[in-house]
């Protein structure tokens, strides 16, 4: 395989808190971990290889984590473990990308462009090929807020601003699907143009004679995990099928099916399935995990010297004599006493740490 | 800690987009508007026109403070209390009213508190402006002491940076924050010093606890500061443990909401 490998993607999980109640979202808050609220595993250790010039096709069922797997990859959303490597630059493309509504259309395109990371240059030399591209209502009204504009022609003009940047690697979330007929041949044939000169695409579509079209690899993905991999020919028969006896369920059975299958994961499993590989790949990345211990020593201590100063002001005792002899700010009874209530806070942690993990091994 | 360096990572590396994109939010918040951006001059030259005339004029009598006429001591003060103000309560509603436009876009969302940041600061620097102008004909003379300035707008912009981060993700996930923020904003600017000289009031004096309760506010320490660069009345050393106080509370914060930031960024979306 002399093809430069593009996206590889090793055990990639996904997990969402599943917040039902607004305490929860209170609880979520809370910097020292938080094991009480209901969790959802979107994605259960999905593994490929893209490799320059690949077009593929992502299917699946509605909520089985194609979306969720592109944000991933186009890195919009962090994956929760796994390992993810991108060798070029990703843009994603999806309906109902944001403009805002007080500025003129011609002024949108600007904001996005630099929002993208593109140069004022750029932005100047490509302009009038996004305008021209969103079509003839747009070309009139380009100087109008977009608030006046038809929905239509909003999410055409979003569309043209992101099918105008220039990645390695393009990712297309079912944006095909936004205005009419005439509009989605022409975004075919852009399509095509990067095909053509050799991009690599990745395409999420529920058409699936889109996806024929378009890709030379489909992946079949249900629940959070990779079903089939290969041609569109060998996969696409099969997942017709899967979907005409998916369907004959009832709605109640769909909902139990996805609700439950969300829960049915953890890390630990994954990993002993697949001992082999190191146990990074396993591991809960930095912003899922409460504070790290260094991160708690320092603001311990900041607190401590927040405390003391303030007692010192307070007291109106200069700093030197408050460092030089701590007693004369607080008298040692009642030092004793704040010593003794942050034993006992401390204990009382430590405990409830001990108990919760005593029930995990339950 | 390597959270708080990662957010602060992305800030610098971003500068210049957060800077071109806080222009266009100056344009779409009074692009409605007749007048337009002379507004954002004219409701605080409004706001400070009332002060001098109820405080200066009716309260205080003409009276100097710290030696200077009233408007003279008013103003440093006020303008940073001004831009902090519209700052936090711009901030913590930045990210709700903005997440929708970059979720499906590769963006380092925590640049968003900071654009309201650079937005804001176009207009501070206005209000600077024409600040120093009617300091001058009030008597205050450049000094060394504005070299001090350099310090306290660092302090202002650290300390607003970190508020800004933590009340916009609070923001996100319990929306009754702002209103409460507000409430907490109409308090403060009642003790933060921005109008009164507390100081120069006898009865506070007889009580010197509630001067030191007040000196523990943020908010109090960057108004005081500023005065005192401007008008030249101490030195920004001089008072450690003030300053002890006030960059702990800023570290506390910075830390606090870089933690919560990225432990929340990439679920921004669910929860709006």
């Amino acid at each position: 395989m002399d093809k430069k490998l593009k996206i590889r993607a090793r055990y990639l999980t996904k997990e969402y808190d599943m917040m039902k109640t607004k305490s929860d979202k209170l609880k979520s808050l809370m910097p020292f971990g938080n094991t009480a609220i209901e969790k959802f595993w979107a994605l259960k250790g999905v593994s490929f290889d893209i490799y320059e010039g690949d077009s593929v096709g992502i299917v699946g069922l509605n909520g089985g984590g194609k979306s969720t797997l592109l944000n991933i990859v186009s890195q919009i959303i962090p994956p929760t473990s796994g390992e993810l490597e991108v060798n070029g630059t990703t843009n994603i493309i999806s309906v109902g990308a944001g403009l805002n509504g007080k500025l003129s259309g011609r002024e949108n395109i600007i904001m996005k462009c630099e929002m993208l990371g593109m140069s004022t240059a750029e932005i100047d030399d490509k302009m009038e090929d996004i305008i021209n591209f969103s079509g003839d209502q747009v070309i009139k009204k380009i100087d109008q807020p977009v608030k006046t504009y038809s929905s239509g022609m909003k999410s055409r003009l979003g569309f043209s601003v992101l099918v105008h940047q220039d990645p390695d690697i393009l990712i297309i979330d079912e944006a095909l699907s936004v205005g009419d007929a005439p509009f989605f041949e022409k975004g075919v044939a852009r399509m095509k143009e990067f095909k053509a000169q050799g991009k690599t695409i990745m395409f999420v579509s529920h058409s699936l004679s889109q996806v024929k079209t378009l890709c030379d690899k489909v992946v079949w993905i249900d629940h959070g995990r990779v079903v089939m991999e290969g041609t569109a020919a060998e996969v696409l028969p099969q997942f017709e099928e899967f979907q005409r006896t998916y369907n004959k369920k009832s709605k109640a059975e769909r909902a139990k099916i996805t609700r439950d299958s969300g829960q049915d994961f953890s890390l630990e499993e994954l990993h002993e399935a697949h001992p082999e590989e190191p146990i990074s790949y396993f591991k809960k990345k930095l912003y899922d995990k409460p504070l790290s211990w260094p991160t708690q020593t320092v603001l311990g201590f900041l607190t401590l010297l927040l405390i003391f100063t303030i007692t010192a002001t307070l007291r109106e005792v200069p700093l030197r004599t408050a460092v030089l002899h701590p007693l004369t700010i607080i008298s040692l009874k009642w030092l004793i006493v704040i010593v003794a209530v942050i034993a006992v806070i401390a204990g009382i942690g430590i405990l409830s740490r001990r108990r919760k993990e005593r029930h995990v091994l339950d | 800690m390597r959270e708080t360096w990662l957010v602060l990572l992305e800030q610098f590396k971003n500068l210049k987009v957060i800077r071109r994109l806080a222009k266009y939010e100056e344009k779409s918040t009074f692009q409605a508007h007749i007048l337009g951006n002379v507004w954002q001059i004219l409701d605080p030259a409004i706001n400070i026109a009332i002060y001098w005339f109820v405080f200066g004029m009716v309260l205080y009598g003409n009276k100097p403070m710290d030696g200077y006429s009233y408007i003279a001591w008013l103003l440093p003060g006020f303008i940073a209390w001004q831009f902090m103000r519209s700052e936090i309560l711009g901030a913590s509603r930045s990210m709700v009213s903005r997440v929708q436009m970059v979720s499906k876009m590769q963006f380092p969302v925590s640049t968003i508190p900071s654009m309201t940041l650079a937005s804001q600061l176009i207009n501070y620097w206005w209000m600077l402006g024409i600040s120093m102008v009617i300091m001058l004909m009030y008597g205050v003379r450049p000094s060394f002491y504005w070299l001090e300035f350099i310090y306290f707008f660092f302090c202002m912009i650290v300390f607003l940076y970190a508020v800004g981060l933590v009340t916009s993700t609070i923001t996100v996930v319990v929306r009754d924050f702002h209103t409460l923020l507000n409430s907490a904003m109409q308090l403060m600017f009642w003790v933060s010093g921005a109008i009164f000289n507390f100081s120069a009031n006898a009865i506070i004096e007889k009580h010197p606890m509630v001067i030191h309760i007040i000196q523990i506010n943020p908010f109090y320490y960057i108004i005081a500061g500023m005065r005192e660069a401007f008008l030249g009345t101490g030195l920004f050393y001089h008072d450690i443990k003030s300053m002890i106080i006030f960059w702990s509370i800023t570290l506390m914060l910075l830390i606090f909401g870089s933690h919560i930031h990225l432990k929340f960024r990439s679920r921004f979306v669910d929860y709006i």
